[in-house]
């Protein structure tokens, strides 16, 4: 498991906090899915993790023990995160760039058989069997993204971070994305998504986090955090919350605040 | 790749010996191999051996270095143009040549010395600078720094060479566009043993370069620090160009251009990228040399210049070639 334990962080030079003593726990075999508007904090707790911002207090605990004690190539080797933003600077084969996932655990010069095995198993998880011999500026943004997927399944590490793993996706990938993603959980890893979707957040998370200005506005259930009350004050939208007629998950509708010209 | 990197091994090894034959004495085949094998003619012995080997040798190094250090700082960097002469090498480099040309220390030995010492001075400045800046999450600060130091050290060398003596001045532009025409032994020995140590190192760290490639979130999230590692990845670069501007004064072109050719021939991969580099940095160096000084002999054109002209219209195919 993963813990955010009393996290606060401001960036260097700015006034305000990004994030203000956040505390929350992603358990093995759960997908925790961590919301909130355009601002909130969402990416500074990814960014927090993997240090690319330092934190003003508190810590992040994976397995009881404190990662600040360990290198980034230690933090790699147990927490795989999917960065928001990621471009090759020269494109590669994208086969090669799966195996990049192996690099936290593998000496300078070497791989090994579980190398291999690690990098197959990725494959067929995220299904990018196909894309492997192609260069990675040939693909489409979503199989760019799956690539990413498999690259971070490939790490085997117990904690997978993923900072808006569905940008870029259709309805379809995007539901096969977080079927992926509820997968990895059943498997006993604790999964952590970052993302706008609240609709597919509330089908597939077990614990939803809804950051507000860098503070933990609610965190629960699915039912728990997506009443209408509660999302209407944080994204200052009208909504309305129903039911998936599927399996009964809340399901966010915003509304219009204009009327509907006349047609 | 195999084939490609058996191609270049070869093209490497007859420019080579066709830069050890040709010349205003040319040595054939045969003769050639009497000198190594012995019971050549002493002349020719001293025309190979003393004279030409050891420009050859110093190019082969000089080509190698160079390219490696490219690659690196394109990787690193994110930066498609991104080379040791962009990034306030060459500029350290040039100031601490002509300050010593104007100082009336022209002395070779003691040249290479002055170039070395304003090619480092300039990297520690461009990353003072960098640290200080506080944008620590940004690869282009370092590569705004360089420019910036470079073209500092540009008004610098203007002011100096206005009012240095017509001679030092003309002696100071031939430096900067680079020469191998004294090259020893005891260069060739100075740079090897640079290389010898950096460019295993590179070797070693390309692992490294192919995450940072991906940007430094991505980089941190596959578990390399990416401010230290980059830093530590510029000093090793510029240590290469530093050496070879104290070896051969500013030989442009091959940093840019060289790591692109290596890529269009072996993928991204920086281990493949960086050891190509080497092998093309070479190849194009020594060529480059060769015809530097016999196109139009007995008179030796600049061998930057030449590099640049040879480096152009592969440059320009590449663009064609790009997607």
């Amino acid at each position: 498991m993963i813990h955010w334990d009393d996290v606060s962080v401001r960036y260097p030079g700015a006034t305000a906090q990004a994030l203000t003593g956040v505390s929350f726990t992603a358990a093995r075999g759960a997908v925790t899915a961590v919301v909130g508007p355009n601002g909130s904090g969402k990416s500074t707790l990814v960014r927090g993790l993997l240090r690319r911002v330092p934190l003003l207090s508190g810590r992040i605990v994976v397995d009881g023990a404190d990662t600040v004690a360990w290198t980034q190539r230690e933090l790699a080797q147990r927490v795989a995160v999917v960065v928001q933003r990621e471009e090759p600077a020269f494109p590669m084969r994208s086969g090669d760039y799966v195996a990049m996932g192996r690099a936290p655990h593998t000496a300078a010069w070497g791989s090994d058989a579980r190398s291999t095995a690690a990098i197959d198993s990725a494959v067929a998880m995220a299904g990018v069997g196909e894309l492997l011999d192609r260069h990675t500026d040939e693909l489409s943004g979503g199989e760019w993204q799956r690539l990413r997927l498999a690259r971070a399944i490939a790490q085997e590490s117990d904690v997978i971070v993923l900072d808006e793993p569905t940008t870029f996706l259709d309805i379809a990938h995007e539901m096969a994305a977080f079927e992926l993603l509820a997968d990895l959980a059943r498997r006993g890893r604790a999964v952590v998504a970052v993302s706008h979707q609240l609709n597919l957040v509330s089908r597939f998370a077990n614990v939803v986090v809804l950051l507000h200005r860098g503070v933990v506005a609610a965190a629960g259930t699915p039912d728990e955090v997506m009443q209408a009350r509660i999302l209407e004050e944080v994204y200052e939208w009208p909504l309305v919350v129903s039911r998936d007629p599927a399996i009964g998950a809340p399901t966010l509708v915003p509304l219009r605040r204009t009327p509907r010209p006349p047609t | 790749m195999t084939l490609r990197v058996t191609l270049l091994v070869l093209a490497l090894v007859v420019v080579s010996l066709a830069a050890l034959a040709l010349g205003p004495v040319s040595v054939d085949a045969r003769e050639l191999w009497r000198v190594v094998t012995g019971g050549a003619d002493p002349v020719s012995r001293a025309i190979v051996l003393d004279v030409r080997a050891p420009r050859v040798a110093l190019a082969l190094l000089v080509g190698a270095a160079l390219g490696m250090s490219g690659g690196v700082l394109q990787g690193a960097l994110r930066n498609p143009l991104a080379e040791p002469w962009l990034l306030g090498v060459s500029g350290g480099a040039a100031v601490g040549a002509v300050l010593a040309m104007s100082a009336g220390l022209g002395d070779p030995s003691f040249l290479s010395l002055a170039a070395f010492a304003g090619a480092l001075a300039a990297v520690f400045v461009v990353l003072g600078i960098a640290r200080a800046s506080g944008l620590r999450a940004d690869p282009r600060v370092l590569l705004m720094a360089g420019v910036v130091v470079g073209a500092f050290a540009n008004a610098a060398i203007m002011v100096l060479l206005a009012t240095a003596p017509a001679e030092a001045a003309r002696g100071a532009l031939w430096w900067m566009m680079g020469s191998l025409g004294s090259a020893q032994w005891r260069d060739v020995a100075r740079l090897g043993v640079v290389l010898a140590i950096v460019g295993p190192a590179l070797l070693h760290w390309a692992r490294d370069l192919d995450a940072l490639a991906l940007g430094h979130d991505a980089a941190a999230a596959l578990g390399v620090a990416p401010e230290a590692t980059s830093r530590r990845l510029y000093l090793a670069a510029s240590l290469l160009a530093a050496a070879t501007v104290a070896a051969a004064g500013l030989v442009g072109f091959v940093g840019l251009l060289v790591p692109h050719i290596a890529r269009s021939l072996v993928g991204s991969r920086h281990r493949a990228v960086l050891a190509v580099s080497a092998l093309v940095g070479s190849t194009l160096v020594v060529g480059a040399d060769l015809a530097a000084r016999t196109t139009r002999a007995p008179a030796e054109l600049p061998l930057g210049a030449v590099t640049a002209m040879v480096g152009v219209p592969f440059f320009l195919s590449l663009l064609r070639r790009m997607r």
